[in-house]
């Protein structure tokens, strides 16, 4: 038995999902949160069902990819949970109407039925089942609440199989429904709702944003560096070197396995970054260097995205965002982007146009570094200076507007305008942000560790061989003419394909000066994308425009190398 | 005053001047009550009369709750022609300045 969990956006199918499958997936206060689909299963009295979060949409005419999922999704399902937001009943009514037409049993779980209590909302349940001929459970999702009830009435699922009505039918049925079973009552402001009609005002919302983008990035920061400098350093350099040392001892402090295993140890004190062994940088930079800002951003990113700030700060950046040939909800996908571009570029899928995704997809994976590079970035480049930090991400501010402004008068095809809803502030409960966290922290761990192993255990072998000479012989013009950096650093630039945050640490081995380190983290974040962004990227776009933005990507990383070389 | 009009239209007529909003709007000249929603002031109510528009914008626009009959409050409008935000029912919706500009309401 297939059961799809469907619904308009935002109105809480993903924590239903999560509560009925036990099975974790990421929820937030914004429209679009899901664009693909995610399976789990329950049990249902004896037997063993399929539910399948399907992604939000408003009508069965689909308007962007995630929707056309959605309307896939529906062709072999068995039965539907239609999760309505119940302080938004009438516009939820049309897509339950759509679905009534359908030859498929449906349930309604009414969610967000708490918020119908202060927002003074009084809806008749018993009228609503009657006039929808289905039944109606009323939900809670994030508490829990009402879920048992919905379990225990899925059996009771039925289609009552409507007649087919013309849009502004339904619309009239809509009307009649609300008229007789809706009842609001006046009530006044609560200062969340204040909140929430100043920041989307054009002072107000602008001081806002400043305050909440400065506050994430110094929160970031001091998170991540507090992470490091009071608890891994610590760790690593008082419990772990000891026992670094002591193996190195005991393999002979030299060869090949050594070098492997431990890295290169110089006067008897272990230098975690530079070693490259796999004991060595292989668990420092992944758990030293990159998870406690993996930590510290996704924290931030979390509290963003369950408060329902994110789709505000969409409006205030939409007009930006259309010189950019985009429209404002494209900042979402590149605030993701940030923390990894793999599920930004998945985002993009809220986005309605070819064009669009072209655009947003080739200008997250220029010049949007991801948590783990940054960490990289302030670790080694912040150790010269803030200043050249800042160099680096000015050059990709400048790099993302200039280049998004070209790509905006080239890229054919049309950019539609922005038109969202815009969620009411929500505090998440701090369970839910942990958890979330904890996902994205588990995931970063699962991936990123035995990719970095992989890949020193690799590049040690390649070294050995002389694989890597051979190639920076090969490219030593490109690699120092143009962008004044030694030869050797091109190893980098081809592990980048793996990842960029042990790439960047590569970098640090060959002593390079401030100057070349910044050119070597900003040629590194715009040349190509790691192999996951890579395959995402081709699976969403296809074969010929992951080509293009291949094209761009490696022109404008020279380019900008080569200009940073020469003016630095 | 004809020559007046045909000369300053741009300054009374919002998108008239620019290209990328083809069409529309000059087709609708404000008369009484009826404004557009980009020429609707902040905190107003009224209900929405038309939406000038193809099959797609209308089908987007009305799955939000925005359609004829329907009444709306605009909350804010972002400067330099940013997007439009009103309330609509308990929801609220932000919509692009265009697409803001094509949606005809009766001022209470």
């Amino acid at each position: 038995m297939k059961i799809l969990l469907m619904g308009n956006p935002n109105v809480g199918k993903s924590v239903v999902f999560s509560r009925l499958t036990g099975v974790k997936v990421i929820a937030s206060n914004y429209a679009g949160t899901t664009v693909g689909y995610t399976r789990g299963s329950m049990k249902l009295g004896e037997e063993e069902a399929e539910v399948i979060d399907v992604p939000g949409t408003y009508t069965l005419e689909p308007t962007s990819e995630a929707e056309e999922i959605a309307l896939r999704m529906l062709e072999n399902g068995d039965t539907v949970i239609n999760v309505v937001d119940a302080t938004n009943l009438e516009r939820n009514l049309y897509l339950t109407l759509q679905l009534l037409e359908r030859n498929i049993p449906v349930i309604i779980a009414l969610n967000i039925w708490d918020d119908t209590k202060h927002r003074g909302i009084h809806i008749d349940l018993d009228k609503l089942r009657e006039m929808l001929g289905v039944p109606i459970v009323p939900t809670v999702a994030v508490t829990g609440e009402g879920i048992k009830e919905l379990v225990e009435n899925i059996p009771g699922a039925v289609s009552p199989n409507q007649s087919a009505l013309s849009r502004d039918e339904r619309w009239t049925t809509i009307g009649t429904i609300v008229g007789q079973v809706q009842h609001i009552t006046h009530r006044h402001h609560t200062w969340l709702e204040y909140l929430e009609d100043a920041s989307v005002k054009p002072l107000t919302g602008s001081i806002m944003a400043l305050a909440v983008l400065v506050g994430v990035f110094f929160s970031v920061r001091f998170i991540g560096e507090s992470l490091i400098n009071y608890v891994l350093d610590p760790l690593f350099n008082n419990l772990w070197a000891p026992v670094v040392l002591k193996l190195s001892y005991l393999m002979g402090g030299g060869g090949f396995f050594h070098d492997i295993i431990v890295g290169k140890i110089t006067g008897g004190e272990v230098n975690f970054v530079e070693a490259f062994g796999l004991l060595t940088s292989g668990l420092y930079v992944p758990f030293a260097m990159v998870l406690p800002y993996i930590i510290s951003f996704y924290l931030a990113l979390g509290l963003l995205e369950d408060t329902g700030y994110l789709p505000r700060l969409a409006v205030l950046m939409d007009n930006i965002m259309h010189r950019l040939g985009l429209h404002g909800y494209a900042i979402i996908p590149t605030l993701l982007g940030f923390g990894c571009n793999v599920p930004a570029i998945l985002a993009t899928r809220i986005l309605e146009s070819k064009r669009e995704r072209f655009i947003a997809a080739t200008l997250i994976s220029i010049a949007v570094p991801c948590a783990a590079l940054q960490a990289m970035i302030f670790g080694l480049v912040g150790a010269q200076g803030g200043q050249y930090v800042a160099i680096v991400y000015g050059t990709l501010l400048v790099v993302w507007v200039i280049l998004g402004f070209i790509l905006n008068r080239v890229v054919r095809g049309f950019s539609p305008e922005l038109l969202i809803e815009i969620p009411p502030y929500r505090l998440p409960p701090w369970q839910t942000v942990l958890q979330k966290l904890w996902m994205r922290v588990y995931g970063f761990l699962a991936e990123a560790v035995p990719i970095i192993l992989g890949a020193i255990l690799v590049i040690n072998i390649l070294y050995l061989v002389g694989v890597f000479d051979a190639i920076a012989n090969f490219t030593a013009p490109v690699v120092t003419g143009l962008l004044g950096l030694p030869k050797e650093s091109v190893t980098a630039l081809v592990i980048g394909f793996v990842r960029k945050d042990i790439a960047l640490g590569m970098l640090a081995p060959l002593a390079l000066s401030a100057k070349q380190l910044v050119v070597g983290s900003v040629v590194l974040a715009m040349f190509f994308p790691c192999i996951a962004t890579f395959v995402v990227f081709l699976r969403e776009l296809g074969v010929i425009n992951m080509l293009k933005s291949a094209g761009i990507m490696i022109s404008v990383a020279l380019v900008v190398g080569g200009l940073l070389n020469l003016i630095l | 005053m004809h020559w007046f009009m045909r000369r300053f239209r741009h300054r009374f007529i919002p998108g008239f001047k620019f290209g990328f909003m083809p069409g529309f709007s000059h087709r609708f000249a404000p008369s009484g009550k009826q404004v557009t929603l980009t020429q609707m002031q902040t905190g107003q109510r009224g209900k929405v009369i038309e939406i000038l528009g193809g099959h797609r914008i209308i089908n987007r626009l009305s799955a939000l709750g925005i359609r004829p009959g329907q009444r709306i409050t605009k909350l804010s409008a972002m400067f330099m022609r940013g997007p439009v935000t009103v309330q609509v029912g308990t929801a609220r919706v932000a919509i692009g300045f265009g697409m803001a500009n094509r949606i005809i309401v009766e001022l209470d």
